[in-house]
């Protein structure tokens, strides 16, 4: 089931017990407006009629009374329409007396009227003895019997009224009950529902954590298992898919590093080999040269000669690149050191070195103090000897040469830098600076191979490091190079 | 609202009866002479004073002093002994008297003594019941029925 589902399900749940106790709430409303309706419909009614069916009643009796007392027949015929009104007045208020109760109090009324009227006449006529006293004691008997049979019908029955509002009393607390009883069951039921579903994405998602993981530190040995069927577990079925794809790109990466190596190892043998192998023939040249302008300059010209110094001094500068290969070659083939490495003793040495093969140049070196760092201190140390031979000789047009050795922090990386105010460089060509070979400046203006600043980046990148220049034509360079930055907090 | 006017007609009424009744008990000795009050022969009592006959021939008191069950008795309205006993005794005409009972009749409350036609007839009720009490006209044959004193 789709977690979609599960949720749909859980709000589902809470809207149905919503919807149950708005309907229940209804229902036991719709009883309570019964039990309201029939103390509209049949008691007030009976408290209005009550008193004036009382009323007439009595008016009954008086008239006829009043009619014996003026022995006037006529007043006692007239007595009738009080009667049929009495009668009109309970047949227009169906809801206040029951039909039965209706016909009881007309059958009772009548047999009461009947009698009195029979009494009044006699009394009109004077009649006396104990026959006469035994018609008004029925008379009497009837009277009480109508009386009882409207008190009866008319009477406001308390207990049917207590019937009502203890009907009414008792809907609201069912309703009431209800309410609480359908909330928390939904309460519940919601809360099951979401502590097993929040479980279940728990479990699912605590896997898929640790399987990226897994998969972060590069171990695919193991697939994240798929237990739902939900988005989540399609969520882990792709997870899994771009892992399996991964391992495929990382095997086919390996191998063809490997094969890089491989490829690599034989041709950095190769010019190590061919390098090494030009140095005698090179020998040759310069030494039967040097030879040829020792032993034989009384034969030469003076254009012999220069030829032949021009060809020393090619054949030379060729040695100084052959060295220079080498040294790049092994540079990378030896194993690297990781080894705690003053930079400032080191670029001391350098500085010191130059001082002392350039006595008559005076450059100021500012070199920061404790400029510690991890790596291999024999490569480290040819960066230096590369970076600050590079600052010394192109601060040589320059009448107050200076060369700075500092760090710093950028973007919480440490960063070590080697400055100087010489030639500088046109930034546009920034990116050759580090190529083999590659010189920004003719021979003719600053000498060199093209090899030492190849040589340098080299280093830094065997140490994991970067390397980058800034610069401005007659300005200055500044060489940033970063080592390895795990190694250097340690 | 309606009951108002007849409420004010019977107060009027009973004013119209009570001063009645002090003109007739101006002349009690010469009044008593037309009617004689009997007893039934069995009713030890032979003596009551005029109010305790006004509450019983008013039906205010039901029973004699010894407990037993009054029953009293009237002539016709026309008799002459009725006329005298109503202004002596009950001190109302006998209109009133009639007027007072029509209303207690229709009202469903008391019914009035009965009123025979004749001194016998009342003489046979009065020795017939045992509670009896009644009135004849001076003279009349008392067939055993006794005289009851009014004090």
């Amino acid at each position: 089931m789709s977690l979609r589902a599960k949720l749909s399900i859980i709000v589902g749940a809470a809207a149905a017990g919503l919807v149950l106790v708005t309907v229940l709430t209804a229902l036991i409303g719709m009883r309570e407006t019964g039990e309201l309706q029939a103390i509209q419909g049949r008691l007030l009614p009976r408290l209005a009629l009550g008193p004036r069916l009382d009323a007439d009643f009595e008016r009954l009796g008086r008239s006829m009374q009043d009619a014996v007392a003026a022995q006037d027949r006529q007043a006692l015929d007239q007595t009738r329409a009080i009667r049929d009104a009495m009668f009109e007045r309970i047949a227009t208020a169906p809801g206040a007396i029951s039909a039965p109760q209706a016909a009881t109090i007309r059958q009772t009324t009548d047999d009461y009227y009947s009698a009195a009227r029979d009494v009044s006449r006699r009394l009109i006529e004077q009649e006396t003895g104990e026959p006469m006293l035994a018609a008004m004691a029925a008379m009497q008997a009837k009277r009480a019997a109508a009386a009882a049979a409207l008190n009866q019908a008319t009477n406001l029955d308390y207990g049917q009224l207590a019937e009502h509002f203890g009907a009414i009393r008792a809907a609201r607390a069912a309703a009431a009950r209800l309410r609480i009883a359908v909330s928390a069951g939904c309460l519940a039921l919601v809360l099951f529902l979401s502590i097993k579903l929040s479980r279940e994405i728990l479990g699912v998602v605590t896997d898929l954590s640790l399987g990226f993981a897994r998969f972060g530190r590069g171990d695919f040995s193991q697939l994240i298992p798929v237990t739902t069927e939900d988005e989540v577990g399609k969520l882990t079925a792709e997870a899994n898919q771009m892992a399996e794809r991964l391992r495929s790109t990382l095997d086919h990466l390996a191998a063809t590093s490997a094969e890089l190596t491989r490829a690599n190892d034989e041709l950095q043998a190769f010019s190590y080999s061919v390098a090494h192998d030009l140095r005698a023939p090179l020998r040759g040249i310069d030494g039967f040269s040097q030879a040829l302008l020792e032993d034989y300059s009384g034969r030469l010209d003076e254009d012999g000669q220069r030829y032949l110094r021009r060809v020393r001094s090619s054949a030379q500068h060729m040695a100084q690149l052959i060295d220079g290969l080498l040294s790049l070659a092994r540079i990378t083939r030896g194993d690297l050191r990781r080894e705690p490495v003053d930079l400032t003793v080191l670029a001391r040495a350098t500085a010191e070195r130059l001082k002392t093969a350039q006595p008559d140049r005076h450059v100021e070196f500012s070199i920061q103090d404790g400029l510690a760092a991890i790596g291999d201190g024999r490569l480290l140390s040819i960066v230096l000897d590369n970076l600050l031979a590079n600052a010394w000789k192109f601060t040589r047009n320059q009448p107050r040469p200076l060369i700075e050795v500092a760090s710093a922090r950028r973007d919480s990386q440490l960063v070590f830098q080697v400055r100087d105010n010489g030639a500088g460089f046109d930034m546009t060509y920034a990116s050759k600076l580090f190529g083999v070979f590659q010189r920004l400046h003719t021979q003719d203006e600053f000498e060199g191979t093209g090899i030492g600043l190849a040589t340098v980046q080299r280093i830094i990148r065997r140490h994991a490091g970067r390397i980058w220049a800034e610069g401005k034509v007659g300005t200055g360079a500044t060489f940033f190079f970063t080592l390895d930055e795990t190694e250097q907090r340690q | 609202m309606r009951r108002l006017p007849s409420l004010i007609a019977g107060a009027a009424l009973l004013v119209v009866i009570r001063s009645a009744g002090l003109v007739a008990g101006a002349s009690p000795s010469t009044s008593r002479a037309g009617y004689q009050m009997i007893r039934n022969p069995d009713n030890p009592i032979d003596a009551v004073d005029r109010q305790f006959l006004e509450d019983v021939f008013l039906k205010k008191r039901t029973a004699w002093p010894n407990g037993a069950v009054i029953q009293p008795v009237d002539l016709a309205p026309a008799s002459a002994a009725r006329r005298q006993f109503s202004d002596d005794v009950l001190r109302r005409p006998v209109d009133a008297i009639r007027s007072y009972w029509q209303q207690r009749i229709f009202a469903g409350r008391e019914l009035p003594p009965p009123e025979l036609g004749t001194d016998s007839d009342v003489v046979r009720f009065v020795l017939r019941e045992r509670g009896a009490v009644g009135y004849v006209s001076n003279g009349a044959a008392l067939n055993g029925a006794k005289p009851l004193t009014v004090k």
